[in-house]
């Protein structure tokens, strides 16, 4: 439902009104008047435009945790990338191993989920989610390089699942190396190991 | 503070006019009270208590500004 209608006795009241089946907040809409008399006014309300939509959300999500965002959206064909930047609260956004912008990008889908269910977003704060791509690929490489060299295995520090996808995916360019894990939970290792046809 | 949970709550839950936060705000903690209505238990805790964990993490980091903890708790 991304547009609705509503009446109330003045406009204030009709967009209140229309907010409220909404749930959302006024900068999240446009709203058209259809109809007005002296006692009853009758409103369109509907959803922006996703990127627009996103912007508000977002910055409404943040200002109000007390953060003051500058938040660049940009789109290519995998979907929404948003990118936030802070004045010396990055840190804060980012949390331990990602943990707020975990949780930030879980709260801004499901919330943009109810108006535009097949939108893909991504979430960053300051780049953080490339630096730690490039830095996990470049890591992969460097241990898979020393396994090969002396044949033994090697433990990563510990990784969340996005990021054990991503030592994955590197390694498979990677001939001679095999890629395996121990424990579970919070003690979950990724070992890379030679593989056997190396041998 | 508040008015971001509420928001938040309101929009995943089925009963939005039952959803009620109260604040109590100590030295150097504060404390969310989430009550929602009947049913709506679950949409707020989410799959494996994603939801309420992130709403949980968004909320630490808000208050992490200011220097102070924050305990958020649901009622039924």
């Amino acid at each position: 439902m991304k547009v609705v209608e509503a009446t109330g006795s003045n406009l204030n009241e009709a967009i209140e009104n229309g907010l409220k089946i909404l749930r959302v907040r006024q900068e999240e809409v446009n709203y058209e008047i259809l109809s007005q008399t002296e006692d009853e006014v009758r409103v369109k309300l509907s959803i922006k435009e996703p990127r627009q939509h996103l912007y508000e959300l977002t910055k409404y999500i943040l200002t109000s945790c007390g953060f003051k965002p500058n938040i660049v959206i940009n789109k290519d064909e995998k979907g929404y990338y948003l990118n936030i930047k802070t004045r010396h609260t990055d840190a804060i956004l980012i949390g331990k191993k990602g943990e707020t912008l975990w949780a930030l990008q879980y709260i801004i889908t499901r919330l943009m989920k109810r108006f535009h269910p097949n939108l893909k977003i991504l979430v960053d704060v300051s780049g953080y989610r490339m630096r730690r791509t490039n830095f996990l690929r470049k890591k992969a490489e460097a241990i898979a390089r020393i396994v090969l060299k002396t044949g033994r295995e090697m433990a990563l520090d510990p990784l969340t699942r996005k990021e054990q996808l991503i030592v994955e995916k590197k390694l498979n360019e990677i001939k001679g190396v095999k890629l395996y894990t121990i424990g579970k939970g919070v003690s979950k290792n990724v070992i890379i190991a030679p593989s056997d046809e190396s041998k | 503070m508040k008015d971001l949970i509420e928001y938040i709550v309101k929009a995943l839950v089925d009963n939005p006019d039952k959803v009620d936060v109260k604040e109590i705000a100590g030295e150097k903690s504060i404390i969310y009270e989430l009550r929602v209505g009947e049913g709506d238990l679950g949409k707020v805790i989410g799959k494996e208590g994603r939801t309420a964990k992130a709403i949980r993490t968004i909320i630490t980091a808000a208050a992490m500004k200011q220097g102070k903890r924050t305990v958020l708790e649901i009622i039924e």
